[in-house]
Formats: structure tokens, sequence, C-alpha cells
């Protein structure tokens, strides 16, 4: 068919909508997240104590962790789903660390240092990873879907970033449950869950959105 | 170069506001712009590409993938990257691989006609495997030339389901040509 020919086909179909990367995130993390909300109240729901340690610093920590992670990983998502991305990591993905790195030195100035590695260690580890890897579920699989309508310029960074959103909503949402308020606890195994996750988007995103 | 820039973003920006002229022009200076790089790259490298046909999966792909160009930005480069993308996968589908520098896609002006006018090539072979609707819409919009109002009257279908089966077609086309799912 001569170019011409394909360019007036492509002229007639103008009108079918497309997606923006923006609105494929956004929609898949509302309808990730809210699948993933109803698995949170269902089986965990919220800690009885989560007034009183609301606005505790390590509470806090936990909070600002997660959402900055939530912020971060959204922006590098839509950044990485275009085919002209660049492939350096901004600074300010970075922030996340920065509060991590805050709450553990805040942590270590104000506990006993022979308390640290109960703290780090915590009373719920495997069921942190697990929930959070199950929470992380339906937005993981709506972001897969959804930016296979996207071109991005390295299909398993884009997915690697993916992962990590996954991993953070999940996060956001087990924090509410999880009682182990210790920044070493944030810093072991709130990472530990959500480097499988970013790994695991490598994988089915270099598979899954080649475009 | 910024003139022309924003020449290209204004056509762009119109045609994603339904303008069908200006859609018809940019994707015209674009596969120009496409193929002449493609032309020389390809001939730089010893590699054996079918130009027109990566020209064409470059289109399709501008097609698909337009919400993925921020209105705010240049479009040149945006182009640039997934015509670059395009010919990177034709040239591994010819077994070899090869990296692709961004230098000679950088400032390439020329543009040139396409060797091909009549029938051929990869595109139209996968029109004809299409399922039988969407290859019926295809080839009357692209081939006949007929508008989806006169293909609805003609086999008998609404507007509505002639632009679905449209797009599906379109879909399907750009999927099957990469390769890919």
């Amino acid at each position: 068919m001569s170019t011409e020919r394909l360019i007036e086909a492509l002229v007639a179909d103008r009108d079918t909508p497309t997606i923006t990367p923006a609105r494929a995130v956004w929609w898949s993390v509302a309808a990730g997240g809210v699948v993933a909300a109803i698995g949170f109240f269902l089986v965990l729901d919220v800690r009885p104590d989560l007034a009183a340690v609301l606005l505790s610093w390590r509470f806090l920590t936990k909070a600002a962790f997660v959402f900055a992670l939530i912020g971060v990983a959204i922006g590098e998502v839509v950044a990485r789903s275009r085919p002209d991305a660049r492939p350096d990591l901004r600074t300010w993905t970075l922030l996340p660390v920065a509060v991590l790195i805050a709450g553990i030195g805040g942590e270590v100035a104000t506990q006993p240092a022979a308390d640290l590695l109960g703290l780090g260690h915590g009373m719920h580890p495997i069921t942190c990873l697990f929930f959070i890897a199950g929470l992380a579920a339906p937005v993981f699989v709506a972001l897969l879907v959804a930016l296979r309508w996207t071109a991005p310029a390295s299909p398993s960074a884009c997915g690697a970033a993916a992962g990590v959103l996954a991993g953070a909503i999940g996060a956001a949402l087990y924090s509410l449950y999880c009682t182990d308020d210790s920044p070493l606890f944030l810093a072991t195994w709130y990472v530990l869950a959500l480097m499988p996750l970013g790994l695991l988007g490598a994988l089915f995103g270099g598979r899954l959105l080649r475009w | 170069m910024s003139g022309d820039e924003d020449h290209w973003a204004a056509l762009m920006r119109a045609a994603n506001r339904g303008d069908a002229a200006a859609y018809r022009t940019v994707l015209g200076e674009i596969a120009a712009l496409v193929r002449g790089v493609v032309r020389r790259e390809a001939a730089a490298r010893g590699a054996v590409v079918d130009v027109e046909d990566v020209v064409q999966e470059t289109l399709l792909a501008i097609h698909l993938k337009r919400g993925t160009w921020r209105e705010d930005q240049p479009l040149r480069p945006w182009v640039r990257a997934i015509a670059r993308n395009k010919l990177v996968d034709a040239m591994r589908r010819r077994g070899r691989r090869h990296e692709v520098p961004i230098e000679p896609f950088a400032e390439t002006l020329a543009t040139e006609p396409p060797v091909r006018h009549g029938l051929g090539g990869a595109v139209e072979r996968l029109i004809g495997a299409l399922p039988s609707r969407q290859r019926e819409v295809v080839r009357a919009v692209a081939l006949d030339g007929l508008e989806t109002r006169e293909v609805a009257a003609r086999l008998a279908m609404t507007e509505g389901a002639v632009r679905v089966a449209l797009h599906r077609g379109i879909r399907r086309l750009a999927r099957v040509i990469g390769g890919t799912s």
C-alpha cells in the first residue's frame, strides 16, 4: 500500500480517542487502588490505635515515605512511558530515600542502641512482605494493562517504575494496619517488599510494554 | 529550526482537535522526514530494510501513540524516537542487532519522495490477513479513498461501526507488523 493511502486511513481514524500517559496512570492507580482497598478492609482493616499514633513522628515518617514514593513513582512512570523519555533518574527521585535516612537518624538518636536490632526486625516482617505484595497486585496488573497504550522508550524501565508505584500503593494501605512503627522496620521490610515488585515490573514490562 | 518546529507542533495540535487537513499535512511531512533518515541510515550500515515499510510502521505508531506527545513539547524529537524504535525493530527482524546512533536523526530536513506508489509491501499483505469486516473497511478507506460515511453506505454498516472496524484494523496492523503479541 502506498504511504499516501495509509495516511488517508489514519486521517479517517483521527477521532478515535488516544490515551495520555498521565490518564493511563491515574486510571490504573484509581481502579487498582479501589480493589486493593476493598481487599484491605476485608482481610486486614485499620489498626485500632490509629488515632493515637496518627501524629507521632514515627507514623508520620512512615506516611511521608510512602506518599513521597507514590509521588515520585507516578512521575517516573508517566515520564518513562514516552518514546523520547530520558534514561537518567532525576534528583527528586531521592526524596523518599531522604525521608528514610532522616527517619533512621531520628530513631538512632532517640532509641537505646541495644533496642535497634529488635526495632528493625519488628513484630511482623513476613506479614509485611506478604501483604504489601498482595495489596500491590491489582495496581500492578492495571498499570501493565494501561501502559500498553503508551510507548515507553525503555519498556523494562517503565515497568520497573510501575512495579515500584504499585508497591508504594500497597505499602500505603498496609501502613494503616502495620503496628511496626520504627523507621528501621520501614527501611528494612518495606524496602525489601518493594524491590521484587520493581524487578517483576522490569521483567513483565520488558515483555508486555514493547510497541 | 524553532519556526519549523512550531509549525509541526501547531499542525499536530490542530490535528488533535480533529482538523483532518492538518493531520494529513503533518503525517505527510513526517513521512518524508522519516523516509530520508531511514534510507540514509540503512545505506550507511549496509542494512537491508524496506524503507517504505519502516516509514509506514512509524506512521502507524505515531497515530496509535499520539497521546504520548505532549502538546507543549516540540514534535520532532518525539517523531525521531519513534522512527528510531521502528528502524531498530526492522533491522532486528533481519536477524542482525543494530545500535542506531541518535545523530543521523538530529538535523535532517531533507524530504524525500516515496519509491513505491502502487501496491505491495508489508502493510498491504497484512491488510489481506485482517478479519473480513476490518479488511473491507480498511481497503475502502485506504485504497478507494472513501469517507467513513460512504464506506458505511457501501457496506451497509453504521458510521460508528465503520470507525470501530477501521480503528481495530489499524491497531491490528501495527501489532502484527511489530511482531509483538
